[in-house]
């Protein structure tokens, strides 16, 4: 009778230990190279931790391997549970089942559309439903210039171009031996689509309309754009299709090139390849009748929707959604609009300028198939700077794949 | 007991030419040669024999479980979907069998994914073979510091592919590249504009390049083993008869090392038109899909796109190409050995 | 004449190989100011060492290679015993089934393995294979005996039977006979062998990438793009990095080849 009490007590005891430790819940994020960073993020998890009594398990991965890892494990039914998803993956993760809608746990926190831009806050909706809560955000593209270099051609350094057609007489004029105005890229990343899509955008266009089954890439305002870029190509050094964006961006900090279309995060590598470097910015170009619309890049919180402590995990995003959480942890620029306005004047310089930017800028087409019409958009733009096809056949040509895609 | 030089028991044999006939031909279980064997040893063979079965499964056995769990399963689950139309919902899958195939076929894209793969496959393979087996003979002789150099020239072969693909993304950068950099120096300016990687025409003998540098050193490595293994009895008959450097190459080396040769042609094909990392990350296979090879493409379809159907059906046609090329080689084989 | 030829033959071959890892070499010895600027320089103006002790400090960098070494070497191990007990049933020993057998494992190289990753996870899951070194050493153990069997069969055909018989004669099994006779004299085969398991092993990706999750189990050639960020990719550290893990394999590579490969032309067995 006593050993069956001991044993009895065993088992409660346990059990208690057990219950009383909390959820373990998941994690899975983007590596950090800054290590001041590492540190911020992992206090946030910690204090998270002794608030809520969950126990978090981060696993950090490189960008290239985040996506593999992530897309094979949810694919085999297993994977985090809590996930940090690129914007442009929301949908296709929503379509196929893979993250859980959070339209319910949203309405009952504290959370709110105008915390973030609209931009990021946008990108987490599919369908009606919202589906993840944005995490931190880049915006595609500012414009750098090099003062020295204007005001070594006799142009006013602290006046940047703002249209279209300003930039590209500057250009030109900054054009000369070995020197060049810009340099525009295709390269093999996603950059590409999303300078062309703001592009099209401040042009009054769209890549997909409001319906989501057609694509306006041929219409006028998006072949104006892609006339426009390919313009950009004669003041640019060559090798434009085969180079990458990080690569061009160095030939701007080299001083090779005097302006440059690039993400506020430039700043930093700015700051570590060429400190002196005497650079001014400025919004993205905008047509002589149209906006400065730039498109946003970014990264959103999601729950795996067979995670088995949805609600530890829901109290994880709340918590990092936080203005005060949000602007430690964020690596790019936080989403939350409080936590960016911060970030953004304590880091970077010209904080007004970024934080217009990021206002006013656009998320990318919120369909599942994207990444395919990503691939065709950049095929296209291929032919287009080669001179294989003239633009508007080129366009037409990806409009009709991009429209069967859409028909999926 | 017998010298391992000296083939049917006789010493270093009459010109070269007949060294031909030495060469072993057991290849593929042929019997002819256990025939010739002695009768005492065929006798004992014969009593052997018996126990052959058990003990090569059990040599066998155990790779052979592995790769049922680790390949074949996958494989036919990937063979199975194949015959499914599937929809970025992942749950619709409809039924469609072979269908799905003759729209593939009909599909542009296969057919230059074919040409691309056939191109990239033959070039790489036939530059790591000449340029294996050249290092190889190279390096065969002795020589100060040839340890040294036979180490350096490995090195190729052992930093990830990965890494070896972002360098030499960085090499064809048409500003801040080496090969640029390199052309200008020597004074060809028109070629130091290129965008080696973003020309439809050349950036897939830019791969070809990285490739053939990437894996060169098996084939060496290979080779040189084989060359090794050459009785040096043979070579010495042939200068006994005063046959010139290039008579020894093509008489004395050249069927000595043939079997292993043929081996390793037949792996690295099979493998480069397997191989994903170079092109993936120098090109991503493009321009316009200009690179693009099977292992790339299926990657894009599958972790892009989200269409693992459309996939796998690339899959296995790559897999029935493949397959195909490598029974038609073995066959030859046969056939020629058997003169 | 000959020695000449062959002098600038070899000078050819190692500018060659070693043109991109000068390259590679350059710019880890540059800060990263200096990496990047038009027109390219190739030595250094300010050499620094900041790359490699970053590098080297960075938190897993020295846990990738030790788990990298670990694994290959268990690998390498591991396949060069049952491939060469696996080449020599298939050359020597008749049984059912052998060509079969035979063909099958040449046709495990020929599926795209980007196909059956999804599938292979799932598998590999409910094993609870995922993020183990016995789940990834199986794997590759796996994949590559095959090869190994393949490549061991062709230095094992070159072996004349004779050998082997007159050792039968003399009172030995099957098998002793081998491993007396056959095996000393494919040193160099096994050692061929063994370094390309060894080799291929050591930079595997993508096996790596889907077994292991956890950054303390990673092998290097997953790990090293720990350097290559989103928006930027850290060369100065990442060719530093790459430089670190080249020096220790080559430094195993030298001891290999001297022993296995090199000096066998003296040593046959006589009388």
């Amino acid at each position: 009778m006593k050993r069956l009490l001991w044993v009895l007590l065993f088992f409660l005891v346990a059990a208690g230990l057990l219950l009383g430790a909390g959820p373990k819940i998941t994690f899975w994020s983007m590596q950090q190279s800054a290590a001041d960073l590492r540190t911020r993020q992992e206090k946030a998890l910690k204090d998270f931790e002794a608030k809520n009594n969950v126990q978090v398990e981060l696993t950090v991965f490189p960008y290239s391997e985040l996506q593999d890892k992530l897309l094979t494990a949810m694919g085999a039914g297993q994977g985090p549970d809590v996930l940090l998803i690129d914007q442009i993956w929301v949908a296709q993760y929503a379509t196929a089942g893979f993250i859980q809608a959070l339209d319910n746990l949203v309405a009952g926190s504290s959370l709110k559309a105008t915390d973030f831009f609209p931009g990021a806050w946008g990108a987490a909706h599919f369908q009606g439903k919202q589906y993840a809560v944005p995490f931190d955000v880049g915006v595609w593209a500012l414009l750098y210039y090099n003062k020295d270099m204007f005001k070594a051609a006799g142009l006013d350094p602290e006046k940047p171009p703002v249209t279209w057609d300003d930039f590209y007489s500057v250009g030109k004029k900054l054009t000369k031996a070995n020197q060049y105005g810009t340099a525009i890229w295709v390269g093999t990343g996603d950059a590409v689509q999303c300078v062309c899509d703001a592009l099209v955008a401040s042009n009054g266009g769209k890549v997909v309309d409001d319906s989501g089954k057609k694509s306006l890439l041929n219409q006028p305002p998006a072949v104006q754009a892609f006339d426009y870029y390919k313009k950009l190509n004669t003041i640019s050094p060559p090798g434009t299709v085969g180079r990458s964006e990080e690569d061009s961006f160095k030939l701007f900090t080299a001083g090779q090139v005097a302006m440059f279309l690039y993400g506020e995060w430039g700043q930093d590598t700015i700051a570590v390849r060429a400190p002196n470097l005497n650079y001014g910015m400025g919004l993205f170009p905008r047509p002589a009748n149209g906006k400065s619309i730039g498109t946003f890049g970014g990264w959103e919180m999601a729950i795996n929707s067979k995670s088995q402590h949805k609600d530890a995990a829901w109290k994880l995003i709340a918590s990092l959604g936080e203005a005060k959480v949000n602007q430690q942890v964020a690596s790019l620029t936080p989403a939350n609009v409080t936590a960016a306005d911060v970030f953004l004047k304590a880091n970077r310089k010209y904080p007004d300028v970024i934080y217009k930017q990021l206002t006013t800028a656009l998320y990318r087409p919120l369909v599942p198939n994207y990444p395919a019409i990503a691939e065709v958009q950049r095929a296209a733009t291929q032919q287009i700077l080669l001179g294989q096809m003239a633009t508007k056949a080129a366009l037409d040509q990806a409009v009709q794949k991009i429209d069967q895609l859409l028909g999926k | 007991m017998t010298h391992p030089g000296e083939r049917n028991g006789r010493a270093s044999d009459g010109p070269p030419a007949s060294s031909a006939t030495d060469v072993d031909r057991s290849w593929m279980g042929s019997t002819n040669r256990q025939k010739r064997r002695r009768p005492t040893a065929a006798r004992r063979s014969s009593l052997a024999e018996e126990n052959d079965t058990l003990l090569g499964y059990i040599f066998t056995g155990p790779s052979l479980v592995i790769l049922a769990v680790m390949l074949f399963i996958p494989m036919g689950y990937s063979i199975a979907l194949s015959l499914f139309r599937t929809s970025m919902a992942n749950s619709i899958y409809t039924f469609v069998g072979f269908r799905g195939f003759l729209d593939a076929l009909m599909n542009g894209d296969l057919w230059r994914i074919v040409i691309n793969s056939v191109a990239w496959t033959a070039a790489v393979v036939a530059g790591q073979l000449v340029i294996g087996m050249a290092g190889a003979m190279l390096l065969a002789d002795p020589f100060p510091g040839r340890w040294l150099v036979r180490s350096l020239v490995i090195l190729p072969w052992v930093i990830p592919g990965v890494v070896a693909a972002l360098m030499w993304r960085l090499i064809y950068d048409a500003q801040l590249g080496l090969l640029n950099a390199f052309l200008t120096k020597i004074g060809l300016m028109q070629l130091a504009r290129e965008d080696w990687l973003g020309d439809p025409n050349l950036a897939l003998w830019a791969t070809v390049l990285t490739g053939i540098w990437k894996g060169f050193p098996f084939s060496m490595v290979m080779c040189l083993a084989a060359l090794q293994n050459v009785p040096r009895e043979l070579y010495e008959a042939a200068d006994m008869d005063g046959a010139r450097p290039f008579q020894k190459f093509r008489y004395v080396t050249v069927p000595s090392i043939s079997d292993v040769v043929r081996t390793v042609a037949l792996l690295i094909s099979i493998w480069t038109f397997n191989y994903f990392e170079i092109i993936w990350v120098l090109t991503r296979g493009g321009p316009v899909g200009s690179t693009h090879i099977f292992p790339t493409f299926i990657y894009q379809i599958s972790f892009r796109n989200f269409d693992y159907g459309e996939a796998s059906r690339f899959a296995v046609i790559s897999f029935v190409i493949v397959s195909g090329f490598s029974l038609l080689y073995i066959r030859r084989l046969r056939s020629t050995r058997q003169i | 004449m000959r020695s000449i030829l062959r002098a600038v033959g070899i000078l050819l071959l190692l500018l060659f190989v070693l043109a991109p890892f000068a390259e590679m070499l350059s710019m880890a010895l540059k800060g990263p100011k200096e990496q990047f600027v038009i027109p390219p320089t190739f030595l250094p103006r300010h050499a620094t060492v900041e790359n490699f002790v970053d590098a080297w400090n960075q938190p897993n960098f020295s846990r990738y290679f030790l788990n990298s070494l670990a694994v290959t070497i268990s690998t390498t191990l591991l396949v060069s015993v049952i491939a060469i007990f696996g080449a020599y049933g298939f050359t020597r020993l008749k049984f059912r089934g052998r060509g079969f057998f035979f063909v099958i494992i040449l046709f495990s190289q020929m599926f795209c393995l980007a196909a059956i990753m999804v599938p292979l996870y799932r598998i590999l899951g409910n094993l609870g294979l995922i993020d183990t070194y016995a789940g990834l050493v199986i794997a590759y153990v796996g994949f590559n005996v095959p090869v190994g069997v393949w490549l061991l069969r062709s230095f094992l055909v070159s072996i004349p039977l004779e050998l082997e018989e007159a050792a039968l004669v003399e009172g030995c099994t099957k098998l002793k006979a081998f491993v007396r006779v056959v095996l000393p004299l494919m040193r160099s085969g096994i050692g061929a062998t063994a370094a390309y398991i060894f080799f291929v092993s050591w930079q595997e990706f993508l096996f790596a990438l889907i077994f292991m999750t956890s950054q303390n189990h990673r092998t290097l050639p997953v790990g090293i793009l720990d350097f290559v960020g989103q928006y930027e990719t850290n060369w100065g550290n990442l060719m530093a990095a790459s430089i670190l893990v080249i020096i220790p394999v080559f430094v195993i590579f030298i001891f290999l080849q001297r022993q296995l490969i090199a000096g066998l032309t003296q040593g046959a067995v006589k009388g």
